[in-house]
């Protein structure tokens, strides 16, 4: 009888084991899978021209060989408005590091929140360029907010679907903070 | 050892299932686990638009579980070129959500019908324009559909539209906990029913667990030890909590209505008659134990091996689960609803577990204390068992009383308070030098036993109120209002027909059994009011009685998402379901109330 309850303990013990350990692997996977080379047309980006709020152009070419920050975003996506504080924080603590805001959204709406919530970056409206670039860059939902970290050399290191935190941003980058 | 194990894993299951997900930072990285299988757009929201008569149509929004569209970027136009105009566009009023930013904001979370209406003929496509996000922290772009409107078959859409309208199930706004579920956050969902566990916790249902787990503990000599006291007590709330969840998910994969199947005259039967028993052995009149051959058997078996009575305190909060389910049955519903829906059944489970685990809380607290919050043996403790003897009777009128004639409950409420205050001296002379606390309890008592002489008169005078027993003496029969007359509805298809008949006039479906408390209490406290009555005249009054739980009683609650009764559903003067559908109890004020807002 002793050894019957040992058996059933030792089983249970298994099952919790083997659940634990298999929550920790789809943890794990979910993030190696982001780390694997995600896919992307980059050329795609440093082809465009966007202006900013105030009408100045932008040609996206002179940011190339930095690493770099590309965050799409819009004003009517509350996760995106959660995350830019952080962004620029991060912005600019590091100004070695390229950091472009990219709005799916219209030039008057952005003009608006930057009045109220000012950021050390500079926004550019993508109202109609946007949603191509995002395919481009592995976004084929179109979903908000969407961040892409690019290394100097041009190649896509990471992508973030949904908010991002400072630490994430940092560590794709391998930064210290 | 073995006991150290089984404390261990019982830690594990605790501390990595449960806070697992309560857990803040965790919760985001389940928001990042999953973000890569969101939904397309497409899925998360879908839109279809049909004609309703000649100069209104009407878009329906169907929203996936945690999903939410924005009210004031519903846009809907008439395309450039078309003929017809657009008058107004009816939109609900919606959900509010806190915007750090924007401040509050009215948003859809469920399916969501627009109401269009034309100056004149309408055209044949309109333009829609929508934006919402999901509750895992994505928004999706905005999207501009062109939906075409079939204006030919308009006489004959004005009959095939009853139907449609209704089958998409508006899901109620008021229902908080399948909301809370579709809402799709874990710590949400695991604080929730952790706190309705706990509120449940307050109510009579689980009294009698309290006594059976002080005997557990006394008896197996635990409350020398509060660590073995506590390990006690939490395998007996772990068994009563994974039986809980286990029961829930099995029911609400076979799409069985445990609430319904839970209240058939022969489980409220049961229920009281286990609370009669339990109430008699609190009264002392006999041990309440298995016969002593059994025990032997099962003592000896759990001592052969060390964490033994773990075990058998984990069955026995097993069985002990049956005995808190007639109190459940409600909460439950919203949890059932989500399961069978959709069959999430790790999400779904989940919050079972965490409302039985806030069920379980007070009695893990009787553990940690190792026995020192339970009242020591004397007198004290003979009264205290006394009411809760008087008290589990008490739960057992209540559950029974649904089976039970208004006068027979009277009867028995009143035998409630007759008998003890008798036995607490009601009747008998304080002696001379009476202590000022024996004073006290005697006042106590003669109010009890005059309050149970009103229970008796009202029973026989056919009063309304438990709490007004003497009302129909004191007033005259006047003023009681005549019943509600309401037409009976046997199947979907009779309703339809129904519906259609009401020649433009808004109709009120309610559903109705026979088991049913709130039914009863709406009946005796709702419809026969005079305000109320004043509110549904004009209308079309429908009933469906769900008592014996045919299939065609099953398809009709089906179609409004309703898992039992109670439940009232309006339709305007075009045959559309109307949202809310009320769910549960509302007295004569709310419900009056509700009516108001749906601008019938």
């Amino acid at each position: 009888m002793h050894k019957t309850a040992q058996v059933i303990m030792a089983m249970l013990l298994i099952v919790l084991v083997g659940g634990g350990a298999y929550g920790c692997y789809r943890y794990w996977i979910s993030q190696s899978s982001q780390a694997d080379a995600p896919v992307g047309n980059v050329a795609a980006l440093w082809q465009a021209t966007l202006n900013d709020v105030s009408g100045k152009a932008y040609p996206l070419a002179q940011f190339q060989g930095k690493p770099a920050i590309i965050n799409f975003w819009a004003t009517w996506c509350e996760p995106c408005r959660d995350e830019m504080p952080e962004i620029s924080a991060l912005a600019k603590a590091h100004p070695e590091i390229v950091v472009l805001g990219l709005a799916i959204d219209e030039a008057q709406a952005v003009h608006e929140f930057t009045t109220t919530t000012p950021v050390s970056y500079p926004l550019l409206i993508a109202e109609n360029e946007g949603m191509a670039l995002l395919e481009a860059l592995g976004d084929q939902k179109g979903v908000l907010p969407y961040t892409v970290i690019l290394s100097a050399d041009g190649k896509l290191l990471h992508t973030f679907f949904g908010r991002v935190t400072r630490q994430m941003l940092e560590k794709a980058l391998h930064l210290t903070p | 050892m073995i006991k150290r194990i089984f404390l261990l894993m019982v830690w594990m299951l605790l501390s990595v299932n449960a806070p697992l997900y309560a857990d803040g930072a965790f919760s985001r990285l389940l928001t990042q686990e999953d973000s890569q299988d969101f939904l397309p757009v497409d899925e998360a929201f879908q839109v279809r638009a049909s004609v309703v008569d000649a100069h209104q149509a009407e878009v329906l929004f169907t929203i996936a579980p945690g999903h939410y569209l924005y009210r004031s970027r519903i846009a809907v136009t008439v395309p450039e070129g078309e003929t017809g105009q657009l008058v107004e566009v009816i939109l609900p009023a919606g959900e509010e959500k806190q915007d750090p930013n924007f401040g509050p904001q009215r948003v859809f979370h469920h399916d969501t019908v627009a109401q269009i209406r034309f100056a004149e003929v309408p055209p044949t496509t309109l333009t829609v324009r929508y934006q919402g996000c999901s509750e895992k922290g994505l928004c999706y772009p905005p999207q501009t559909k062109q939906l075409t409107l079939n204006a030919a078959v308009s006489s004959a859409a004005a009959s095939a539209t009853l139907p449609v309208s209704a089958s998409p199930a508006t899901v109620p706004d008021d229902d908080v906990s399948s909301a809370l579920l579709r809402g799709g956050q874990w710590w949400k969902i695991i604080l929730g029913f952790l706190g309705a566990g706990l509120l449940l916790s307050f109510t009579p249902c689980v009294f009698p667990m309290i006594p059976i787990l002080s005997g557990i503990i006394i008896g197996k000599q635990a409350h020398t030890s509060r660590a073995k006291a506590f390990s006690l007590s939490l395998a007996y709330t772990l068994g009563m909590s994974l039986t809980y969840t286990l029961a829930g998910i099995a029911a609400g994969f076979s799409g069985q209505l445990l609430s319904t199947a839970l209240q058939t005259p022969l489980a409220l039967s049961i229920g009281a008659l286990i609370f009669v028993g339990l109430s008699f052995s609190m009264f002392g009149y006999y041990e309440l134990k298995l016969p002593s051959q059994i025990e032997n058997a099962f003592f000896q078996w759990s001592t052969r091996f060390k964490g033994g009575h773990l075990f058998s305190d984990f069955f026995m909060g097993a069985i002990s689960a049956l005995i808190i389910s007639p109190c459940v049955a409600a909460p439950l519903a919203g949890a059932l609803l989500y399961i069978s829906q959709t069959h999430d059944w790790v999400l779904g489970g989940v919050a079972l577990f965490s409302l039985s685990l806030g069920m379980g809380v007070p009695l893990l607290l009787i553990g940690a204390s190792a026995g020192t919050l339970l009242p020591k043996a004397g007198p004290w403790m003979n009264a205290v068992r006394q009411v809760f003897g008087v008290l589990m009777l008490a739960v057992a009128v209540w559950v029974i009383s649904p089976l039970l004639s208004t006068s027979v409950q009277w009867v028995l409420w009143a035998s409630l308070c007759i008998v003890p205050a008798v036995h607490w001296r009601a009747m008998d002379a304080l002696p001379e030098n009476a202590q000022p606390i024996q004073r006290v309890m005697k006042g106590l008592a003669v109010m009890l036993l005059i309050y149970g002489i009103a229970l008796l008169v009202g029973a026989w005078s056919g009063a309304q109120s438990v709490l007004y027993p003497l009302q129909s003496v004191a007033t005259t029969a006047t003023s009681v209002a005549a019943p509600t007359r309401f037409q009976r509805v046997h199947s979907v298809q009779e309703l339809n027909t129904l519906i259609a008949n009401a020649a433009g006039k808004p109709v009120m479906l309610d559903f109705y059994a026979d088991w049913c408390v709130a039914c009863k209490e709406y009946e005796q406290f709702v419809f026969s009011q005079p305000a109320v009555q004043q509110a549904l005249s004009g209308m079309v009054l429908l009933q469906a009685d769900v008592t014996a739980n045919s299939q065609e009683d099953a398809a009709l609650l089906k179609q409004f998402g309703l898992f039992g009764p109670p439940g009232i559903v309006f339709f305007n003067g075009q045959g559309q379901t109307l949202s809310p559908i009320i769910k549960g109890y509302q007295d004569a004020q709310q419900f009056v109330a509700t009516l108001q807002r749906l601008h019938l």
